[in-house]
């Protein structure tokens, strides 16, 4: 969807056109079940706060807070950045939580489109990463999400994290670093 | 495990999405959840979305502002500069608004390019001195705090008759020379008369019967008007001052209102009278003799 494009839905959705929200919802769950996943570990509790955020956002709508927001993704990331520390702070085993467990675990990768080929690379990805993900520290799995999975802008995410630009690029860096040790030393 | 190799596996992680049927199914459960307790909203078309988000008069406002800011601070500073010199007419030393009457007088006077005007500004400006004095002197006696003030507007009402009488000196010095001027000019068109009659024979132009006076005496006459009218104005601008001297401030008053007066009525060539036109007719005259 072009930038055009999603202006003049964001500008529907400030309008409280349900529709246009429910257009919303098939741009941008995706990614953002994508990040709540990654970041809680499993399929069941993404679901149920990629629920959460959408339907707390349009809340969010109706009481005019979107004027505050440039876009409708960044408020729907802070929301669900919210909802995961809220998630954290409910469970008392936050530290052991970790990723569906077993070879693909409870997770599902769907993707009606993509080839068998793609898939398997996918599920290949996915067995070297699922381990080292979450031994990252919150901050940095974070933003490797957003940068490097959900492929956001600097812009984007300086947004959704309310940090300047500058201080997310230092972030990305110091990140990616920290996960190329971990996994070559998997590798040794 | 090299950087590149890293970036595409984490990019491939893009495929992990949400059951599809989970995703279907909670769509319709938002949209419900939505729905509740509210009016559903028309859909708009994006057309008139784009419309609306344009905004055209917006945008004009928007451009005019600017405009509209310099034209309500040029209004505000004519309103409180004609105002302040209003205000500031009746004030004399001492009050906060007599700095803005004396630099108004003095704009007055720097707007002005006419010797005339400016004689007739000069003795107005004498004349408000006078009038400052009486109000000095009515509300503040002869304290002495007063004299110090007396003391400078008298010595600024000398100094506009003095200022006065230079330009009157130099009307009258104007139109003397006019008067030469005239003189010299209408020998010379009588002399290119004489060469046109020689080369060419023609009877010799009627005398008008209008009773006007010839054309070469009219400015000349018109000169030694403005001179007598500059000595009058002259002669009543010594008797002024002399009142002045005696502290008859309402007699210099109004002998200085007579002089503007008898200004008024002098005309002089050189100073925008009508006269330039008759001038012009005897040039004309003597060009159709041809």
């Amino acid at each position: 969807m072009g930038k055009i494009e999603e202006k003049l839905l964001l500008y529907k959705i400030r309008k409280k056109d349900k529709q246009a929200y429910v257009k919303a919802y098939d741009l941008y769950i995706n990614q953002l079940y994508r990040f709540i996943y990654f970041k809680v570990g499993s399929k069941e509790e993404a679901e149920d706060l990629c629920s959460a955020v959408f339907l707390k956002a349009w809340h969010h709508i109706l009481s005019n807070s979107l004027k505050d927001e440039k876009t409708l993704k960044a408020l729907l990331y802070k929301i669900a950045r919210n909802l995961i520390i809220d998630h954290y702070r409910r469970s008392k085993d936050r530290e052991t939580v970790s990723l569906d467990n077993g070879e693909g675990g409870g997770r599902e990768i769907v993707d009606e489109k993509q080839n068998a080929g793609q898939l398997m690379e996918a599920r290949a990805d996915w067995l070297v990463l699922e381990t080292k993900l979450p031994e990252l520290k919150d901050e940095y799995r974070e933003i490797i999400i957003l940068r490097f999975i959900n492929q956001l802008s600097i812009k984007e995410i300086a947004d959704i994290l309310n940090k300047p630009k500058g201080n997310v690029r230092v972030l990305i860096f110091r990140a990616l670093g920290a996960l190329k040790e971990l996994v070559s030393r998997e590798e040794k | 495990m090299d950087e590149k190799a890293l970036l595409k596996k984490l990019n491939n992680l893009k495929n992990i999405q949400p059951d599809s049927a989970w995703k279907s199914r909670y769509r319709e459960v938002l949209y419900s959840q939505i729905s509740a307790g509210s009016a559903a909203n028309q859909p708009e078309s994006n057309l008139k979305i784009i419309w609306e988000s344009i905004r055209p008069r917006e945008i004009f406002v928007e451009l005019a502002k600017p405009v509209w800011l310099t034209g309500a601070a040029c209004v505000l500073i004519l309103t409180v500069g004609i105002g302040g010199v209003y205000a500031s007419k009746n004030s004399k030393p001492g009050d906060s608004l007599y700095i803005a009457k004396i630099i108004s007088e003095r704009t007055q006077l720097a707007m002005t390019f006419n010797e005339k005007d400016k004689a007739k500004l000069g003795l107005e400006f004498a004349a408000n001195r006078a009038k400052e004095i009486t109000q000095v002197l009515k509300d503040e006696g002869q304290s002495d705090a007063s004299k110090e003030k007396l003391e400078n507007l008298a010595k600024n009402f000398k100094k506009e008759i003095s200022q006065a009488k230079n330009r009157l000196t130099a009307i009258k010095s104007s139109g003397q020379q006019a008067k030469d001027d005239e003189q010299v000019f209408g020998a010379n068109l009588g002399k290119n008369d004489q060469r046109m009659e020689i080369a060419e024979p023609v009877k010799p132009a009627e005398p008008k019967n209008d009773g006007s006076k010839p054309a070469g005496e009219q400015p000349a006459a018109i000169a030694t008007s403005t001179q007598a009218n500059a000595n009058q104005a002259d002669k009543m601008l010594e008797e002024a001052e002399k009142m002045f001297d005696e502290k008859n401030y309402d007699g210099t008053i109004n002998k200085l209102e007579e002089v503007n007066k008898v200004i008024n009525q002098s005309a002089n060539p050189l100073i925008g009278g009508d006269d330039n036109g008759q001038v012009k007719g005897v040039s004309e005259t003597a060009t159709s003799t041809k």
